[in-house]
C-alpha cells in the first residue's frame, strides 16, 4: 500500500458536496496568520489554531502601520500575542506641528499590546470551529477590539470565515450594541485590564475567504470592520477608500511565510511570518556519537571467576574502576566525581558537563557501568551531583540493562524497574577523583545587549566581547566573574526617562548601558552546600549583577519525588554605581529624567548610596499538563511588598515559553507607565538548533515597561533552576534518551 | 618594557584570535556557541545532518587484507558517507558493529534493529528474523521506536510482507556472488518503506538496504566477510 496524497481525494469531496452532503475535512489550508501576527486572515482574525505549541514571530506593514508580534499557542485552543506596533505621521496632519503636545508629540506613536483567543469550538462535520478573541486588552487600549469568529473548511483548499467584532473591530457599518454602549476607557498610566469595555458598543460584521491554490501559494480576500477612525479619520495618516483587503501569501518553507496585500483601497502591505516549533528540533534528533553496548556478562556456569566478588579486597580497586569508567565516559562530558562499591552493589556519582538530556547522561553512566563493573555486581546507583550537591539516585538492576538493550518498548519498561530516590548530604566515601579541583573554565566571546521599547525606538542594542571565567575551587565552592567591552551600539543614545517616586533600581538602565564600558558585570563567589536529604543551600557574595552587590542566601526544599518545592530567599544588597566597577556611590547624573536635573530644571534627589534587604519565599509547582507555575511573595528591590506569578509552557526538550505579573504596594500612579510589573519570558535551548548535546540555553525576558516596581533582584545560580533538572520529573521527560 | 609590550601584543594576537573565531576559552558549554555555527555549516554543505563516517574512496579486497578483524561496510544513501564497521558486542543474537568514530549500527541475523551516531536513530525495532524474509509467504508486522522531538519513544507498528523473490548474482568489492534477491515492503498506513535483502544461499545476508527513518533514510550494509 502507498500513500494516499490528499490531492486525489478533491474530486471525490466535490462529488460530494454535489450530492448534497457535507465533505469530509481534509484541511490543506493552513493555519495562518494575519497582519496583525494573530492566526487569522489579512487585518481580521479567524477561529483557526497553530499547532499546540507553536511560537511564530511576525513583521507587517502597510501604509504607515508597522508591527512587530510574537504569537504562541499556549495551548491546543488558548494563543496569546504580544505586539510592538508603530504608527508613523502621527502628528503629521492633526495640525499641530511644531508645537506638538501630548499624545499628539510623537511624529511615530509607538505602542504595546497583549491579546488573547480561545477556540470554544472545534471544527466538525457540520459546524465551524468558533474562537473568541481580546485584542490590545490591557494597557492603553488603542488597538482594543473584541471578537467571535467561526471557520468553516468548505473545501479541501477553501476557508470562509465570519465574525461580529467590537471596539476598533466594530468601527465599520456596525449593526447596533447587542450588549449595551462601550464605556470610556480610563487609560490611568496603562497596564491594566479593561473589562468594563468588552463586548461592548458598536459591533460590526467582518468575512473573508482563504484560497489554497497550491501548497506554496494561498490567496486571501476579506471584508475587515475596522475603520481605522483613528489613524485613517482624525489623523488622515493613509487613505481607507474600502473595507476590502485582497492577499497573496507565499509559504517559503516550514519556517517562514511571505505575504503581499492591497488594504483599505489605497494602500500596499507586506508581511513575514517566522515560525519555530518547540516540538521539532533541526535535523531530526540529537546527533551524538554512539555509547558503549551494554556488556553480557559471561554465565555464571560457564565463568565462575568472572562473578567472584574477591575483587571487593583489592586495595586499590576503586581507583581503577572509576578511573576505567572516566575514560569511557569523558567524551561524554560526564565526570565521574567519585565511586564506593560493596561486592553487589557499586555507586557511581557523576557530574553531566554536556548532555541535554540528564537521562542521556544516566543511561551512557549504566552502559558504561556494565563494561567496567566485575560480572558479581548487580546493582547499579547513579547518582548525580551538581555544584558539590548530589541529587537524586537512580537505581538500575544491571540484568534489566542487558534484557532490554534492544527491546523496542525498553523506554517504558525500563522506567517501570528502576527507582529514584532522594541521597544524603553528602557521599564522601569511596574512591574519589583529586586531580580535578581546583577547576577553572572560563571563555572570550561576542554578547548583544538589547534594550527593547525604551520610547523612542522599540530596540536598540550594544555589541561586544565579553569574558567569562569560573574558578571551582572545590565542588560547591565558585569564584566566578564576568567583564564585558562593549563594541558598537545606540545604547548610549538618551531615551526619554519619565519622573519617578521610587528609588531607580531599573529604570536608570541607560545610565549603567552607557557609563559600564567595560563593566565588571559579575564578580562572586557562591557556595553550594546539602543541609538535608531534600533541602538544598546557597550564599553568595559579591558583585552579584550589573546593578547590585551584596550578600545572597537562599534554601530550597526539593523532595525528590514530588511536583513541589519551596524555597527561601534573604538578600542585603547596595545598589552599584553604573560605570560597574568596584564602587556603591550612586552620582548624581543618574537620577536625572525629563522632569529635573536637565538646565534649568530642579536638581533631582539622588541619594548617595542605596540599600535594601530583599527577599522572597518561593513556591514551584509541576503540572502534569507541561505547565509550571511559580509564585513569590516578598519584599522586592525598591523596598516594596508584594507577589510574582509566574506561569510558563515547559516543553521535554527545555523549551520554556511563558508569562509573569508582579502587584506590590506601589499604586499605579508611583510605579508609573504599565501600572504593574508584567512580562514574557522565554528559555531557548541551544540544542534545538545545533543538533549537538549542550546545556546551554538563552533565555529573554520581555517587559512592555520598564519601571522600578516590583523587580527582583536578579542572582546567578539560584537553586531551582540549577537541580531540578535532576529530580525525578526532571530525569524522566527526557527518559526515552537513556538509551541514545 | 619590552616584556610589558611583548605581553599586550600577545593579548592583542589572542583577543583578535578570539573574536575571529567566535569564542574561545576551555569552557565546553561557551564553545557550543562556536560549534553550532560550524555545525550548521557542515551540515548545509554536506546536506544532511549525522556524524561524519570516514569516507573509504575506492575499498579494495587488497585493503581489506590489512584489516584484521570481519568487517562490514555501511553506506548511508542520501549522503554516500561510507564506513567499515566491526563487531564490538553481541547481545543475545543482536550483534553491534561500530566505525572508528563510533557510528553503530545492530544486527540480527543481518537484519536491521538499532542504529547510533547517525541523528535521527531508530533506537529499537521488533523485526523478522531472516527465515521469515528467506521464506516469503504470510504477512508479519515490524515494531520501530524513533525519539520525536521532545525525545518522547514514538513506536511505529508496520504491516509488512515480503513483494519478491529473484535469483540475481551481486558484486561486493570485486568478489561476485549468486543471491536471491528479496523485497519487503511495509506501511502503517502513512508511510511506506522497502527493505532488500540479497541472501546467498538459505539465510545468510551477503547484502541488504535497510530503513532507519525519515531523516536518515536508507543504509546499504555489505558483508565484505569472505
Amino acid at each position: 500500500m502507498t500513500v494516499t496524497p490528499l490531492k486525489s481525494v478533491r474530486p471525490a469531496v466535490l462529488a460530494a458536496l454535489i450530492a448534497g452532503l457535507a465533505a469530509p475535512v481534509f484541511s490543506q489550508t493552513r493555519p495562518s496568520l494575519n497582519l496583525y501576527g494573530s492566526t487569522g486572515l489579512i487585518d481580521m482574525p479567524s477561529a483557526d489554531v497553530q499547532p499546540d505549541g507553536m511560537l511564530s514571530i511576525t513583521s507587517s506593514r502597510f501604509g504607515p502601520i508597522s508591527r512587530t508580534t510574537l504569537n504562541f499557542q499556549i495551548s491546543e485552543r488558548l494563543s496569546g500575542s504580544f505586539r510592538f506596533l508603530g504608527i508613523r505621521d502621527w502628528n503629521k496632519n492633526v495640525g499641530c506641528l511644531p508645537a506638538c503636545t501630548g499624545i499628539d508629540a510623537f511624529d511615530t506613536y509607538y505602542d504595546r499590546s497583549f491579546d488573547l483567543r480561545y477556540q470554544i469550538l472545534k471544527e466538525g462535520k457540520y459546524l465551524p470551529s468558533v474562537a473568541i478573541g481580546l485584542q490590545d486588552f490591557v494597557g492603553t487600549g488603542v488597538i482594543a477590539g473584541e471578537y467571535i469568529v467561526a471557520t468553516k473548511q468548505l473545501l479541501p483548499n477553501v476557508k470562509v470565515s465570519a465574525g461580529l467584532g467590537w471596539g476598533r473591530l466594530g468601527t465599520n457599518s456596525p449593526i447596533g450594541s447587542p450588549f449595551g454602549s462601550r464605556p470610556d476607557l480610563v487609560v490611568g498610566s496603562g497596564g491594566n485590564f479593561n473589562f468594563g469595555q468588552w463586548f461592548r458598543g458598536p459591533a460590526a460584521p467582518f468575512g473573508g475567504v482563504e484560497w489554497a491554490i497550491n501548497d506554496a501559494w494561498t490567496f486571501k480576500a476579506e471584508y475587515s470592520s475596522d475603520a481605522y477612525a483613528e489613524e485613517a479619520g482624525a489623523r488622515r495618516t493613509f487613505d481607507r477608500r474600502s473595507p476590502l483587503n485582497l492577499g497573496l501569501e507565499y509559504q517559503y518553507s516550514e519556517l517562514v511565510r511571505l505575504g503581499a496585500y492591497y488594504m483599505y483601497g489605497s494602500e500596499v502591505g507586506v508581511a513575514a511570518h517566522f515560525f519555530l516549533n518547540p516540538k521539532k528540533r533541526s535535523g531530526g534528533g540529537i546527533i551524538v556519537s554512539a555509547p558503549d553496548s551494554v556488556a553480557v556478562r559471561p554465565s555464571r556456569q560457564s565463568d565462575p571467576d568472572a562473578w567472584s566478588s574477591e575483587w571487593v579486597t583489592q586495595t586499590d580497586a576503586g581507583d581503577i574502576l572509576r578511573t576505567n569508567l572516566g575514560k569511557r565516559l569523558s567524551d561524554d562530558g560526564i565526570q565521574v566525581a567519585s565511586i564506593s562499591y560493596n561486592g553487589s552493589t557499586a555507586q557511581v556519582r557523576i557530574r553531566n558537563t554536556i548532555i541535554d538530556a540528564e537521562a542521556q547522561a544516566v543511561g551512557r553512566t549504566a552502559r558504561a557501568m556494565t563494561n567496567v563493573m566485575p560480572a558479581s555486581v548487580e546493582t547499579f546507583e547513579i547518582v548525580s551531583v551538581v555544584n558539590g550537591m548530589p541529587v537524586s539516585k537512580v537505581t538500575v538492576r544491571r540484568s534489566d540493562l542487558e534484557a532490554l538493550e534492544f527491546d523496542s518498548l525498553a523506554t517504558a519498561k525500563l522506567l517501570d524497574r528502576v527507582t529514584i530516590s532522594s541521597t544524603p548530604v553528602s557521599l564522601n566515601d569511596g574512591a574519589r577523583e583529586t586531580e580535578t579541583y581546583p577547576r577553572l573554565t572560563w571563555s572570550v566571546g561576542p554578547y548583544a545587549r538589547l534594550r527593547l521599547f525604551d520610547q523612542n525606538a522599540p530596540l536598540k542594542a550594544g555589541v561586544g566581547i565579553q569574558a567569562n571565567a569560573r574558578y571551582e575551587i572545590t565542588p560547591g565552592l565558585i569564584l566566578s566573574g564576568k567583564v564585558t567591552k562593549q563594541l558598537v551600539g545606540n545604547l548610549d543614545d538618551r531615551p526619554p526617562i519619565p519622573g519617578r517616586k521610587l528609588q531607580p533600581v531599573r529604570s536608570a538602565n541607560y545610565f549603567y548601558d552607557s557609563l559600564g564600558d567595560p563593566a565588571i558585570e559579575t564578580l562572586s563567589l557562591s557556595f553550594y552546600h546539602k543541609l538535608a536529604p531534600e533541602v538544598y543551600g546557597r550564599v553568595s557574595l559579591g558583585y552579584l549583577e550589573r546593578m547590585f552587590g551584596g550578600i545572597s542566601t537562599e534554601v530550597l526544599w526539593m523532595p525528590t519525588n514530588r511536583r513541589w518545592a519551596i524555597g527561601a530567599e534573604v538578600n542585603y544588597v547596595a545598589q552599584r554605581a553604573p560605570d560597574q566597577q568596584f564602587g556603591f556611590n550612586l552620582p548624581a547624573e543618574m537620577f536625572d529624567t525629563d522632569a529635573c536635573g536637565g538646565v534649568g530644571q530642579p536638581a533631582c534627589a539622588a541619594p548617595s548610596s542605596y540599600r535594601v534587604l530583599t527577599g522572597h519565599v518561593s513556591g514551584y509547582y509541576k503540572f502534569d499538563s507541561g505547565f509550571h507555575a511559580q509564585v513569590d511573595v516578598g519584599r522586592y528591590l525598591a523596598g516594596d511588598l508584594g507577589a510574582t506569578l509566574s506561569i510558563n509552557r515547559e516543553f521535554e526538550n527545555g523549551w520554556k515559553v511563558g508569562a509573569f505579573v508582579t502587584k506590590t504596594n506601589v499604586s499605579s500612579a508611583d510605579f508609573g507607565s504599565g501600572s504593574f510589573d508584567k512580562g514574557i519570558t522565554l528559555e531557548i535551548p541551544f540544542s534545538a538548533f545545533s543538533g549537538k548535546p549542550t546545556r546551554e540555553v538563552r533565555s529573554t525576558v520581555l517587559r512592555p515597561f520598564g519601571r522600578d516596581g516590583g523587580q527582583r533582584l536578579d542572582v546567578e545560580g539560584r537553586l531551582y533552576g540549577t537541580v531540578r533538572d535532576y529530580r525525578q520529573d526532571g530525569l524522566t521527560e527526557q527518559w526515552g534518551r537513556f538509551w541514545k | 618594557m619590552g616584556t610589558v609590550l611583548e605581553m599586550k601584543t600577545l593579548l592583542a594576537t589572542v583577543t583578535l584570535a578570539c573574536l575571529a573565531l567566535g569564542a574561545c576559552g576551555n569552557d565546553t558549554e561557551s564553545f557550543a556557541t562556536l560549534r553550532l555555527a560550524s555545525a550548521v555549516v557542515k551540515d548545509r554543505v554536506s546536506g544532511a545532518g549525522g556524524a561524519t563516517v570516514a569516507a573509504s574512496p575506492g575499498i579494495t579486497r587488497a585493503t581489506l587484507a590489512n584489516v584484521l578483524t570481519p568487517v562490514l561496510m555501511v553506506t548511508r544513501e542520501v549522503t554516500a558517507q561510507q564506513a567499515l564497521v566491526g563487531s564490538v558486542a553481541v547481545n543475545q543474537g543482536v550483534e553491534t558493529w561500530s566505525s572508528v568514530d563510533k557510528v553503530t549500527v545492530s544486527l540480527r541475523q543481518g537484519v536491521l534493529l538499532a542504529t547510533r551516531g547517525f541523528g535521527a536513530d531508530l533506537m529499537a525495532a521488533d523485526v523478522p528474523g531472516a527465515a521469515t524474509l528467506a521464506k516469503g509467504g504470510s504477512a508479519y508486522s515490524r515494531a520501530h521506536t524513533l525519539l520525536d522531538g521532545t525525545d518522547q519513544p514514538i513506536r511505529t507498528i508496520y504491516s509488512c510482507s515480503v513483494m519478491s523473490r529473484q535469483p540475481q548474482a551481486i558484486v561486493v568489492v570485486e568478489v561476485s556472488y549468486q543471491t536471491t534477491h528479496v523485497v519487503e515492503s511495509c506501511s502503517d498506513g502513512n508511510a511506506t518503506f522497502e527493505n532488500e535483502f540479497w541472501f546467498e544461499g538459505a539465510q545468510k545476508l551477503r547484502k541488504s538496504r535497510q530503513w532507519v527513518s525519515p531523516e536518515v533514510g536508507y543504509l546499504l550494509i555489505e558483508d565484505l566477510r569472505r
